[in-house]
């Protein structure tokens, strides 16, 4: 079973996206972790993210722009240079800047996708339902994560 | 709604008539506004996106908000189409969904490496593409942020 990594920092807001995400019947579990030099170690499998059966390859990345010790968009460049399958793992920024240098970087960077943290919670479960539908049921992702 | 998207046209890269004519149908139907350039060849493609011979007129042809690529193109390859426009400064930043008519492992893995933005199979079926389309249309138009201009000069 795969899983939806999520990076965000902040805790109401990820607690807000995993409600949305159950309420949207999401079916991949949601691991999260909260700064970007977790992000790199549980894709590395460095410990203690070792174990893949414990803590598998996401199918798909979720990132905030804004993280502790290693931005989100560190951590896209990153994966985005990794000489194994981690490079192709699309990666969704969910950010609350509409900044369009912002969008640019994280395009110039490898982002499949920029989306705005939604404002509302109805906008947030209509993200979450669009991110169900697209990503998990729609978008074939790449296989050769390993 | 994502203004900045929704504003701009799609770019169709497809060279089969009826695969063009059957996918233009489905995303006018979902997305009345939409208005979709259909290109049949990766050189017209190209000459597209970088505004070039008759499309450097952008009032007529604007700078697409999405890019649909056939993955199977007679010139050339959807990969190499895809390969030079991650690599055009300028134009690398368009969301490109890669359309097949199969899910190839290998294909797939391609596709990524090339810069596809997404991968998706073709529906043949009006209802099922419509259906593809009405979610093509609300991520990446609707949801999905986009650099304000594609093309910078």
């Amino acid at each position: 079973m795969s899983t939806i990594l999520l990076v965000e920092d902040d805790a109401a807001d990820a607690r807000l996206l995993q409600r949305a995400f159950g309420k949207a019947q999401v079916a991949l579990p949601v691991t999260l972790l909260n700064n970007g030099d977790e992000a790199v170690a549980y894709l590395a499998g460095s410990e203690p993210y070792g174990d893949r059966v414990q803590h598998p390859l996401p199918s798909l990345v979720i990132l905030d722009v804004k993280l502790p010790r290693r931005s989100g968009l560190e951590v896209l460049e990153w994966i985005r240079s990794q000489s194994n399958g981690i490079r192709r793992v699309p990666v969704v920024v969910l950010s609350s800047s509409r900044q369009p240098s912002d969008i640019n970087r994280a395009y110039d960077l490898g982002a499949n996708s920029y989306l705005s943290k939604p404002e509302s919670s109805e906008d947030l479960l209509d993200i979450a339902t669009l991110f169900r539908r697209y990503w998990l049921e729609i978008n074939q992702n790449p296989r050769e994560i390993l | 709604m994502n203004a900045a998207a929704a504003d701009r046209p799609i770019l169709l890269i497809e060279d089969s008539d009826a695969d063009a004519a059957l996918l233009t149908r489905a995303f006018t139907r979902v997305a009345q506004n939409a208005v979709v350039h259909r290109v049949r060849s990766g050189e017209d493609a190209l000459a597209y996106v970088m505004g070039l011979k008759e499309y450097g007129n952008r009032s007529k042809f604007p700078e697409p908000g999405l890019v649909l690529l056939d993955l199977h193109l007679g010139d050339l390859g959807g990969l190499q189409i895809l390969n030079v426009i991650r690599h055009r400064k300028g134009v690398a930043r368009v969301p490109i969904v890669v359309l097949s008519g199969s899910a190839h492992e290998d294909a797939v893995s391609a596709a990524y490496d090339a810069g596809a933005s997404s991968f998706v199979v073709k529906q043949f079926e009006p209802e099922q593409m419509e259906k593809l389309a009405r979610a093509i249309v609300s991520y990446w138009l609707e949801f999905n942020q986009v650099p304000e201009r594609v093309i910078t000069k």
